[in-house]
């Protein structure tokens, strides 16, 4: 319990080290100091970070509300700072998606490279809803959810009969079709110009796009949206990690090892695949509804190609299949480039890069995911002895 | 009564025909051998059995329920289930973890009980693992010991048996076992036969059609014997009976104007 909490409040501190330094030459030497301490610290003491990893495992409830609290003192420790605030939203709404993605791509093995089509279909969601329709934020996001999942299912329809690659390139297509839909729908989506001022959302009638005053400081909007991301990541990272570990979740890890064995099993594979495909395809659009809400801006240029990779980069990186995983690759790869914008030129293909060195040395990730759902009693048994 | 019948079945790949009219019945409890050369349609014929082929003609009937245009997830909870001739476990899931895919529990476990953790749920998640250990001792301790390894680390001896336990775990009618001794030297084709034959008295009902090339390994086990050749049925009876068949020895042992 001490462990955990000292090893995370020590992540922490790094963090805040890591937001305040400017200078781009500490900030590489920051990392490679970080890298190098991760290397050795895994030679030197390799049964530490096992025994560690172990603890963290074992006790996930705890680790989770721990970060949670800290989580809560973020706006505080960095004083309101709206730019880091804004990039944590961003961090948080990668994180969503990326668990939606994984769901699908990790768990259920089904490859979705259109990924970015599910949050812009949330985004259009709220963006319409509110904006035309005069909507709550608050109704209209639910909605943004549903209509992802039914995209989902369309897309999951034509999915069904390819496998592998083509699967591949079916979603590659789908992101594709729903851009130019995005486009070409002008009366609705407003084409090119996309969706301006889309109205923030109010929350005990408090206009969450306002600076809030608490007397002794006050906290830019992005801080609203911070807990309201915080608040939407929490319940997504707790409904994927409840699908992930219980039979249902076995059945999908079954059909992704094998689809023609989990048939003959008795799995109906279209039931299957729809709901990893609906299931996964709602995060990403309350991500969008989120997004479309606190930017009050949303346009097709947006949702394209490259934010799929994106996504999908941060689940290869963080590990497939792994929920903590997920999260970590989310963090990583919205963080640590805001730290170079100057190369933001660069930035697509810093990601390529990532994603061809983690298949070629670390095809696991970061934080792979090594412990099966059902563990037999007798051995778990033996090693908590 | 009969189990399983199955009349006059045929499946044409363009030009060849795989399966050509084959009928065979099977009652409860019976073990059936179906031999042939490579390429005699016995995996065919179990494919069509499981339904992941449709057949052209012909009708398998389970139970007086016939399969004709069910999926292999329906036949399955009509009752057969399988094993494949390659092995197709699920491999990065553990030992437990692929038994209890085998059974109903899992498929009917629902979204709402795992999203809530439902006390319902859990109950049915224990009772799959008390299940699935169950199971996995007709083995002895051979696959207890080795529940929480990934499928894939196990040697190939367990492999097999972890199939076969994967295969009863949905009580099924009827298993239908293919090659369950390929690659296996003579020494652990013997074991495979002492665990058939356990698992034949553990569950005395279940009804079993094994592939085999090797006519020796099922002597002991099988109450009947099919052969066939080119997808046709060569000889079908008793053991002795087929055994002693001048088609079938002329088929297997190349005996005859064609043999080189």
């Amino acid at each position: 319990m001490i462990k955990i909490l000292l090893t995370e409040l020590l992540g922490y501190l790094l963090f805040l080290v890591f937001v305040y330094i400017e200078e781009p030459i500490l900030v590489v030497a920051f990392i490679a100091a970080m890298a190098i301490a991760g290397i050795t610290l895994k030679k030197r003491a390799g049964l530490l970070l096992q025994e560690l990893e172990k603890t963290y495992v074992e006790n996930i409830g705890k680790v989770g509300l721990i970060a949670v609290m800290i989580a809560l003192t973020i706006p505080f420790a960095i004083m309101g700072d709206s730019y880091w605030l804004q990039i944590l939203n961003f961090m948080m709404l990668n994180a969503m998606m990326a668990l939606g993605l994984n769901f699908m791509t990790g768990r259920a093995g089904l490859i979705c490279l259109g990924y970015a089509a599910f949050m812009a279909i949330g985004a259009y969601t709220v963006g319409i809803l509110t904006l035309k329709a005069g909507i709550s934020f608050w109704i209209a996001l639910p909605f943004a959810g549903v209509f992802a999942s039914l995209f989902g299912v369309i897309l999951g329809l034509p999915a069904l009969r390819v496998k592998g690659h083509y699967l591949a390139l079916v979603t590659i297509a789908f992101g594709l079709i729903v851009q130019e839909l995005l486009l070409n729908l002008e009366s609705v989506t407003g084409g090119t110009n996309g969706l301006i001022d889309i109205p923030s959302p109010h929350f005990l009638g408090i206009d969450m796009g306002t600076t809030v005053n608490f007397g002794f400081m006050s906290m830019t909007y992005q801080a609203n949206f911070y807990y309201l991301c915080l608040a939407l990541l929490v319940l997504t990272t707790v409904v994927i990690y409840r699908f992930s570990n219980s039979l249902f979740g076995l059945a999908l890890n079954a059909m992704r090892e094998d689809q023609l064995a989990a048939q003959c099993y008795g799995l109906n594979l279209t039931n299957y695949k729809l709901l990893a495909f609906a299931i996964g395809a709602f995060f990403g659009g309350i991500a969008g509804g989120v997004y479309a809400a606190m930017i009050n801006f949303i346009a097709p240029e947006n949702f394209g190609y490259s934010l799929s990779i994106i996504v999908i980069s941060m689940i290869i990186l963080g590990g497939l299949d792994s929920i903590p995983g997920a999260l970590v690759g989310a963090f990583f790869l919205t963080v640590f480039p805001e730290k170079f914008r100057a190369f933001e030129d660069y930035r697509v293909m810093f990601y390529g890069i990532i994603i061809v060195l983690c298949l070629l040395f670390m095809r696991e990730g970061l934080l792979p995911f090594k412990h099966r759902i059902f563990k037999p009693k007798t051995a778990a048994r033996g090693e908590e002895n | 009564m009969e189990l399983l019948n199955v009349e006059n079945l045929t499946i044409r790949f363009g030009g060849v025909v795989a399966v050509n009219e084959v009928s065979f019945s099977l009652k409860s409890g019976e073990t059936l051998g179906v031999i042939g050369p490579n390429g005699s349609g016995k995996t065919t014929l179990f494919n069509l059995l499981s339904g992941i082929y449709q057949p052209t003609s012909g009708e398998i009937v389970l139970a007086g329920k016939a399969t004709k245009g069910m999926r292999s997830d329906e036949v399955f909870h009509l009752g057969i289930s399988r094993t494949f001739q390659n092995g197709r476990l699920f491999w990065n899931l553990n030992v437990l973890e692929n038994i209890m895919m085998g059974m109903e529990e899992v498929r009917n476990s629902k979204l709402f009980g795992s999203l809530f953790g439902t006390k319902k749920e859990k109950i049915i998640q224990e009772k799959a693992i008390d299940r699935a250990f169950e199971i996995m001792k007709i083995f002895g301790t051979l696959l207890t010991s080795q529940a929480h390894k990934a499928s894939k680390d196990l040697p190939y001896a367990d492999r097999r048996r972890l199939e076969i336990c994967r295969a009863i775990a949905s009580k099924p009618k009827v298993i239908l076992l293919d090659e369950p001794s390929a690659g296996m030297d003579g020494v652990e084709t013997e074991t495979l036969m002492n665990d058939l034959i356990k698992v034949k008295k553990a569950m005395p009902d279940l009804s079993i059609i094994v592939v085999e090339h090797d006519m020796a390994f099922i002597k002991g086990l099988v109450d009947k014997v099919m052969v066939l050749d080119y997808g046709k049925r060569l000889a079908y009876g008793s053991f002795d009976a087929v055994a002693k068949d001048e088609n079938v020895i002329k088929a297997y042992l190349g005996q005859g104007d064609g043999a080189c």
